[in-house]
């Protein structure tokens, strides 16, 4: 499959990733061979299988419809470079 | 001039409801609503790494109750999914939703319009995740995250494009707001978010089979916004395309104040959510032992209960039809009723004087501030014969504002009827005395001079007179005239 | 012998015995630690405060008669992306550079109830994503037993701090191989458990299909004891097992007879060194002696087992490390224009470059267009590996086999070369796709004396046949003599300095 340089830009947008130019040509041969790792299913016969989604064989795995709630807000927002009004503060949404 | 009658509107919705769980879908914060931002938050429901998901018994029963209401068929074999999109109010940059075997699909809704019965079906019923919330801050300069919602469980409902008018999209809702409500799975409270619709329309000439371009509308925070918006949007597409236009198919943003909407076509329309099973969380098997166990506890369902009230109280059909569109309504008039209310009487008050009041005071009618049997007793008064008609309407605003016992009110405030002759001859005399002219023009035959008159009398005594009493009274003295 | 080359057991009855405290065996690891650890760079944090706190809480547990377990004192350390309650946990990457957790992960508890000392946090690929520690964002970890060598990666850490002694027993973690290569490379004892056995909680995540606790240790019976501690039930972790878990220590046996070994011939071919070979066929000896039936068999979907782990982990770790975004924890850039800027330069400078190699190609084989081609295939592709696993356990106890086709490499020799980094991960990544256990040990030196692991895989939540089986193996050639041959080396090393 082509993996160009297009399609690269086209992954760091949608995964939100910013490159330098020097980063992208760096990236860009490493990932190409990867792919053609990854090419090594396309000769694999895969007919008729159902595919394997879930590694666990547990199944209706629930838990009660109980409240619990040990984390207070100060804890929730410990961790945040910035706040406001007891609220994660992030930069306005170009909409 | 555009030919609006030439041309059918077709619409679909997908239906956002928050299911009434204690705790939120995958951790065991509270679901409670208000409370001050991030009160209501854990490691999981905020993203932080190491935390897994794990699914609420109840959301999974919950969901198969609105799947049973209305028609579906329950999936034997259902799964959770990844949506993948970046927005700040989606802590893990990941909803947890389902995506091509939802729990429950093709059911439906049937609506009554002009006497004519409709079959709404619905595509599919599933499960995910809400996201937080993100407000403005004061200054305007960035926005404030808020992850209070962010995990609280819904069912999303997709219908098929069945509707072909604001009404029926109206009745669609209210239908689907009832049993949702009766069946204790959401409380389909709109103004707080536990309802949501967005509208997907399109319109198209009559003659042609195919159907036009859609657009969703979103941003429809009442059904007062959903009708207006699809009014408004039907008008717009047809005046496109009458116009020679092209319709796109895009989001529009409905902004109820102005009344229009706006185009939100932007980069995100081509959204590639990669949708993937969540590995996670198991799959879930829902046998028909289940399903049974759930089918054998729902309650009794709006359509079961107006028949009910038709044959077993004889309330008309359009009584019926109003009382139960909302369980704690209908709730109220059987519990009025068990109190020793009549029937007709009961559905008279609270279709009248109760849902005005309410409306007035931007009371919801799961907030009655006053018990059913006050209102069982201010009926059993009012046919007693101890306070008329007029003053009925007076405690009847008292009882709403106090909460007080109308029997204490009526003691109280002094409104018992008056009913003795003694009493009110006199003031018979004074208003007969007091208005020549009326009397003149009852005994020239104007029966209607009558009417005023017994208005004056009543006015005298502040409503309390017996009206019968009155009359009786008024026509024995213009006799001696 | 000095007390960091001690078993478990061995320190064990010392602390029963009060030849030695808690607190004193604890302030000797802790001094070990500050001698060596500019050598080795196994620490990103050294819990030092923390580690005498609890050193005299357990003692005084232990002392008043409440505490009950053969891991009671015993000081380890913990791969730095398992969450520890107000402890920093980088995951080795500047994107959470400063993050504490509010909660422990639940081996952690697990631990703390039996009486474990934390020493620190160990270092590992950024993320996990590596196979070399050396692409931790902090610092590079050496390979005690020649420092110009990588230990093994992503738990590099932790294998390099049980090698040198800095450490008793570490957790570390593993996806691809991540417990088992570091094991083998430093000549340590490594499991990973059957998926499930253990909970992730608290284990931040990479590919939620595969991502799994273990310990790594110097002896069989150590890992025996730890994995022992850990696994079980967790209601945080709607994957864990609700089987009961059984006593490892009983497995620790010498009897292999009548056991059934197969050794895949895709496992010895040419793509794997010549001294590893001859390792593996000196352990199919071993074990025959011993009793045990090896027979060749083969697994012939071998080819497609690493673009299958690979295509299946990348895509799920493109979606576990979306949530990093500067918003909620972690790293955040300075500067930015509005929000999906600061995103984006966020993960820009919060990530290395192998995180972004993998998330890049993660989001590529889940797109619209490609998904078919790639994810659902790869899905279909992992029911015929298992399937094929399957088959091959009807007629097999153990399958058999190296760690890796080579032995610990040079510092630099293939961080630039991603795809014979990936290709590494040939032998470790089958066990990761079908869920199965694998236990890691070590079987002798190559002839640059580094360490050999080899490997055993085990049917699902049969850990025990696989103890057994690796304990045999132990004892039969030379209780420890790597470790001995290991410690000479390390002291050498440290001589040198």
């Amino acid at each position: 499959m082509n993996f160009n340089n297009e399609m690269l830009e086209h992954m760091a947008d949608t995964a939100r990733i910013g490159l330098s130019e020097g980063e992208k040509e760096e990236l860009l041969s490493t990932i190409q061979e990867i792919i053609s790792i990854a090419d090594g299913i396309i000769d694999a016969d895969t007919s008729g299988l159902e595919p394997m989604e879930h590694v666990t064989t547990l199944k209706n795995v629930f838990r009660e419809d109980k409240v619990d709630e040990p984390y207070t807000r100060e804890i929730i927002l410990s961790n945040a470079s910035e706040t406001n009004e007891g609220c994660f503060s992030v930069p306005k949404i170009v909409e | 001039m555009n030919r609006e009658k030439d041309y059918e509107v077709v619409i679909g919705l997908e239906v956002h409801a928050e299911l009434a769980t204690s705790s939120k879908i995958f951790c065991s914060c509270s679901t409670e609503f208000g409370g001050l931002p991030n009160t209501h938050c854990c490691p999981g429901c905020i993203g932080m790494p190491g935390t897994l998901p794990v699914l609420n018994k109840n959301v999974v029963e919950f969901a198969i109750r609105a799947g049973l209401a209305t028609n579906c068929e329950i999936s034997g074999f259902t799964k959770m999914d990844r949506k993948n999109y970046f927005y700040p109010d989606l802590p893990r940059a990941y909803q947890i939703s389902q995506y091509d075997i939802p729990i429950c699909k093709d059911g439906f809704i049937e609506i009554e319009i002009n006497g004519v019965k409709k079959k709404i079906r619905i595509a599919r019923i599933h499960i995910e995740e809400d996201a937080g919330k993100l407000v403005h801050d004061q200054w305007s300069t960035g926005s404030l995250v808020d992850y209070n919602r962010s995990g609280v469980p819904l069912i999303e409902i997709v219908t098929y494009p069945d509707m072909n008018s604001a009404e029926e999209a109206r009745l669609f809702l209210e239908g689907l707001k009832a049993i949702l409500q009766y069946t204790g799975v959401s409380d389909c409270k709109m103004q707080e978010g536990s309802l949501r619709a967005d509208v997907n329309i399109s319109v198209k000439p009559k003659s042609q089979e195919e159907l036009g371009v859609r657009t969703e509308m979103k941003n429809l925070n009442s059904f007062r916004a959903i009708i207006r918006a699809i009014e408004a949007e039907s008008r717009r597409q047809i005046e496109e395309l009458e116009s020679g236009g092209k319709i796109y198919r895009e989001t529009r943003r409905w902004d109820d104040e102005k009344g229009v909407s706006f185009s939100m076509r932007s980069k995100e329309e081509a959204q590639d959510y990669r949708y993937f099973p969540e590995s996670d969380i198991p799959p879930v098997i829902i046998d028909s032992e289940w399903v049974e166990e759930i089918r054998k506890s729902l309650p009794e369902l709006p359509e079961t209960r107006k028949r009910r009230y038709m044959e077993e109280y004889g309330l008309p059909a359009y009584d019926a039809e109003i009382i139960t569109s909302s369980k704690a309504l209908s709730d109220f008039f059987e519990e009025t009723v068990k109190n020793g209310a009549n029937a007709k009487t009961a559905s008279n008050w609270i279709m009248g004087e109760l849902l005005r009041l309410l409306k007035e005071k931007g009371v919801e009618d799961d907030s009655i501030p006053f018990p059913p049997v006050h209102l069982a007793k201010l009926i059993d008064i009012i046919e007693k014969g101890i306070i008329t008609g007029t003053i009925a309407k007076k405690v009847f605003d008292n009882m709403f504002d106090s909460g007080k016992d109308p029997v204490a009110i009526v003691d109280e405030q002094g409104l018992k009827v008056v009913a003795d002759t003694g009493t009110l001859l006199p003031v018979v005399k004074k208003v007969i005395e007091n208005n020549p002219g009326s009397v003149a023009d009852y005994k020239a035959g104007k029966t209607k001079a009558l009417g005023f008159l017994m208005g004056q009398a009543m006015r005298e005594t502040k409503g309390k007179a017996d009206p019968k009493l009155i009359n009786q009274l008024f026509i024995e003295e213009l006799e001696k005239l | 012998m000095e007390l960091h080359e001690l078993s478990i057991s061995q320190l064990g009855s010392l602390i029963k015995n009060k030849e030695v405290s808690i607190p004193k065996l604890t302030r000797y690891m802790l001094d070990r630690i500050e001698k060596l650890d500019s050598a080795y760079g196994c620490y990103i944090t050294v819990a030092e405060e923390k580690a005498m706190e609890q050193a005299a809480d357990v003692q005084a547990r232990l002392d008043g008669g409440n505490l009950d377990s053969p891991l009671a004192g015993i000081p380890m350390a913990v791969k730095d992306n398992i969450c520890t309650k107000g402890i920093l946990t980088t995951c080795a990457s500047r994107m959470l550079y400063n993050f504490i957790p509010p909660y422990d992960a639940h081996v952690v508890g697990k631990l703390y109830e039996n009486g474990a000392i934390l020493l620190g946090k160990v270092n590992m690929d950024e993320f996990a994503m590596g196979s070399s520690t050396e692409s931790s964002y902090f610092k590079k970890t050496f390979n005690p037993l020649d420092t110009e060598r990588v230990p093994g990666g992503s738990s590099g850490g932790a294998a390099a701090a049980v090698a040198s002694g800095e450490a008793i027993y570490c957790l570390g973690s593993y996806t691809g191989g991540s417990i088992r290569q570091p094991a083998a490379f430093c000549g340590c004892v490594g499991i990973k458990p059957t998926y499930g056995l253990v909970s992730r909680f608290g284990l931040v995540a990479y590919a939620s299909s595969f991502d799994q606790v273990g310990p790594l240790t110097r002896t069989v019976s150590d890992c025996a004891m730890v994995l022992g501690a850990i696994a079980g039930h967790d209601p945080m972790d709607a994957t864990s097992t609700r089987k009961r878990i059984p006593d490892y220590t009983k497995a620790l046996v010498q009897d292999v007879r009548g056991l059934r070994i197969g050794i895949p011939g895709e496992f010895v071919d040419d793509s794997v060194d010549e001294d590893i070979r001859n390792a593996v066929f000196k352990a199919i000896q071993v074990f025959s002696e011993q009793g045990a039936e090896c027979k060749e068999i083969s697994i012939p979907v071998m080819e497609y087992v690493v673009p299958t782990y690979y295509i299946i982990a990348l895509a799920e770790a493109s979606s576990n490390l979306a949530r990093y975004d500067g918003v909620k924890y972690g790293y955040r850039t300075s500067e930015y224009k509005d929000l999906i800027d600061m995103c984006k330069r966020t993960r820009s400078e919060g990530f290395g470059t192998e995180v972004k190699r993998r998330i890049l190609l993660g989001t590529y084989v889940l797109s619209s267009g490609y998904f078919d081609a790639y994810y659902k295939k790869a899905l279909k592709a992992r029911t015929i590996i298992s399937r094929e696993f399957g088959r091959a356990f009807e007629e097999c106890d153990i399958i058999m086999g190296p760690v890796a086709p080579t032995t610990a490499y040079k510092i630099g020799e293939k961080i630039n070369d991603p795809l014979k980094m990936y290709m590494e991960d040939i032998f470790t990544v089958p066990a990761n796709i079908t869920g199965l256990p694998a236990l890691a040990i070590p079987a002798g030196i190559d002839r640059n004396n580094m360490p050999i692991g080899l490997q055993l895989i085990g049917k699902r939540f049969d850990e025990s046949t696989i103890f057994r089986a690796g304990y045999t193996f132990e004892q039969t050639i030379g209780s420890n003599w790597t470790s001995s041959r290991m410690n000479n080396q390390v002291n050498n090393q440290v001589k040198n300095k």
